[in-house]
């Protein structure tokens, strides 16, 4: 019966798909492995669900990703996507520390995490890219 | 000689358990081809024995009967020095495995040539014993010994030097079946170094098995301290990444600072070819070891290192915090493959494609940028991911360029591009005054030109004096043919 409620609840784990593999930058391997690790979870499942359809920048010292929530997939791409729903950026310690486990006031509100556009999507993103 | 006449003669020495003939098709084929394009040999027989003694009496038949000898262990050569000649006899160690001695006050463990990493790592934790080795980026099942006689490298090496430099001492079956000791233990129970005597054991090393087997070798440990701490640089530009690692060396804050540029940390994701680096992203890593008897030690050691990145970045180097590797792996299991050593890479050595092929030297740490740029161009202009594995050696005073492709064996052309790619940049090096090190037949015929005519005179009186029959390796080293 649990096992039947919970089909009914989760939506289907969406895949996650990075484009073209051979030329992804670091920045988007890891994010990808991450999301994929993350939408594991039937919590993040029902959250990405609400997040679609959106398209969301993260800068890491000089790399660039967009993630674009879609239908029942995640596609990561390389570089920034004109007009994204919000972007992230910051070093490349800091966006780690934000997938382990950190929080995201307290660096913003330090300069050093910057953000643009949708702050509420992106706080609600912040559960799929922690680990 | 045929197979059966081979297993008659070899058969009595060993026992038939440590005979694989062409008849066990899946093992003994295993023996025909290494990781690299080089083309397969058959091999005549192989044979795995477990003491002194039987090697003694191998060696002695096949002097006798004009069979070729070729010594391995993994096989896992990166250049057909294992491979033997066609119809040759190989002489599998791997069975000669023996721990014989750990001298935790001399720190040295005496041991035969068929101990691997994983083996004397596992012996040192579980007899808790406070000592540690460098490890080289070879899988956990290889050879120590093999590893050493070939003056390969490992992560204690920026500090320590090569591996040949960490031998203690070597008993070797000589190709007529004489044993001798070289090194400390020709005359003192204790195998503490090649010192003071003449510095025979230098006589088996890189020599790849010509002038004898190796039947026991001291391994030298190292002081293990009890705070220690991997950490990764992120490095947008290679020529920065080549300044901090001399810089770095010189600082004498590391146990090692080592390089990997960025395919690499692609291809540990599972991207098989990376194609082109995003023009934002990092081009190497630097991976550094620091250790310190305190954590207090330890700490100053990460506060130098902290304020050498920022002169570093003062100069214009953009590289990234420092990243614990325990902070990785907590962001992805993956980075666990480089977080303890020994490791198997498996995007090197077990991909799809299955082929392994390197250009490795070791040379000037002053040229290595220019080597860098042609290696690199090299690389693309043959279409392979530029991966490239560096380090200091022996406090600087040298260093190691390590050109890797990975392949598709299967492919003919493919295999034949690797060749010429390969020597195009053994060329490239050479002009920089790069020395292929574990230097692979077809690179020996390619370098024999250049070399100095007194030392290949040499060479020819030493090999011609110790193995006149060339029985042991006689792919090896080829000077004449």
């Amino acid at each position: 019966m649990d096992a039947e409620r919970a089909l009914v609840k989760s939506p289907p784990r969406p895949d996650v798909v990075i484009d073209d593999p051979p030329r992804m930058n670091l920045l988007g391997l890891i994010l990808g492995d991450i999301m994929q690790r993350g939408l594991e979870r039937p919590e993040n499942q029902r959250r990405f669900a609400g997040l679609v359809p959106a398209s969301v920048v993260v800068r890491a010292g000089e790399m660039a990703v967009t993630l674009r929530f879609e239908e029942q997939r995640l596609v990561v791409q390389r570089g920034a996507a004109e007009r994204p729903r919000a972007q992230v950026a910051g070093a490349l310690d800091e966006l780690m520390a934000l997938s382990l486990g950190g929080g995201m006031v307290g660096p913003w509100l330090a300069g050093r995490l910057k953000t643009r556009g949708s702050l509420l999507l992106l706080l609600r993103l912040r559960p799929l890219l922690q680990v | 000689m045929d197979d059966k006449t081979l297993r008659e003669l070899f058969e009595p020495l060993v026992g038939v358990e440590a005979v694989i003939g062409p008849e066990q098709a899946a093992a003994f084929n295993e023996y025909a081809s290494d990781y690299t394009e080089e083309e397969p040999r058959r091999p005549g027989l192989v044979l795995q024995p477990t003491t002194t003694e039987q090697v003694q009496a191998v060696v002695r038949a096949a002097r006798e009967a004009g069979v070729s000898l070729t010594p391995r262990v993994s096989g896992s050569n990166v250049g057909g020095l294992a491979i033997p000649p066609t119809g040759g006899v190989v002489l599998d160690l791997r069975r000669m495995n023996r721990i014989i001695d750990v001298q935790v006050d001399d720190m040295y463990a005496l041991i035969e040539p068929g101990v691997t990493w994983e083996q004397l790592k596992a012996h040192l934790e579980q007899a808790d014993i406070p000592l540690r080795m460098g490890y080289p980026l070879s899988p956990p099942d290889t050879s120590i010994v093999a590893n050493c006689l070939l003056d390969g490298l490992g992560n204690l090496s920026m500090r320590y030097g090569a591996m040949a430099d960490w031998i203690g001492g070597l008993e070797v079956v000589l190709p007529d079946g004489q044993i001798a000791r070289t090194g400390a233990p020709a005359l003192s129970d204790r195998w503490f170094g090649r010192s003071p005597l003449p510095d025979l054991t230098g006589m088996f090393v890189s020599m790849q098995g010509r002038t004898g087997v190796v039947t026991k070798m001291a391994f030298q440990l190292w002081p293990a301290p009890a705070h220690r701490r991997r950490t990764f640089i992120l490095m947008y530009d290679r020529n920065g990444a080549f300044q901090a690692m001399r810089g770095l060396a010189r600082y004498q804050i590391c146990d090692d600072v080592g390089g990997l540029s960025w395919t690499t940390g692609k291809m540990l994701f599972g991207v098989e070819r990376p194609a082109e680096r995003d023009p934002g992203e990092p081009e190497f890593f630097l991976y550094l070891d620091l250790s310190g008897a305190s954590a207090r030690e330890l700490d100053l050691r990460l506060e130098i290192l902290d304020d050498y990145l920022d002169g570093l970045r003062a100069q214009g180097f953009k590289a990234e915090k420092p990243l614990d590797i325990e902070t990785l792996v907590r962001l992805n299991p993956r980075f666990g493959k480089l977080a303890d050593f020994p490791t198997r890479l498996e995007f090197l050595v077990d991909h799809p494609g299955g082929g392994l092929s390197w250009v490795g030297t070791y040379g000037p740490m002053s040229r290595f940028e220019a080597f860098g740029d042609a290696g690199f161009a090299i690389m693309e202009r043959y279409g392979m991911p530029p991966t490239l594995v560096s380090r200091p050696m022996k406090g600087a005073h040298f260093g190691v360029m390590r050109f890797i492709t990975t392949f598709d064996k299967s492919s003919a052309e493919e295999r034949r591009l690797v060749r010429e790619m390969s020597a195009e940049i053994i060329d490239a090096g050479l002009e920089l005054g790069f020395i292929p090190y574990k230097t692979p037949p077809w690179v020996v015929r390619r370098i024999r030109e250049r070399l100095d005519p007194g030392f290949v005179e040499l060479m020819r009186r030493v090999l011609g004096a110790v193995s006149p029959e060339r029985t042991l390796s006689p792919h090896c080293w080829p000077l004449d043919d």
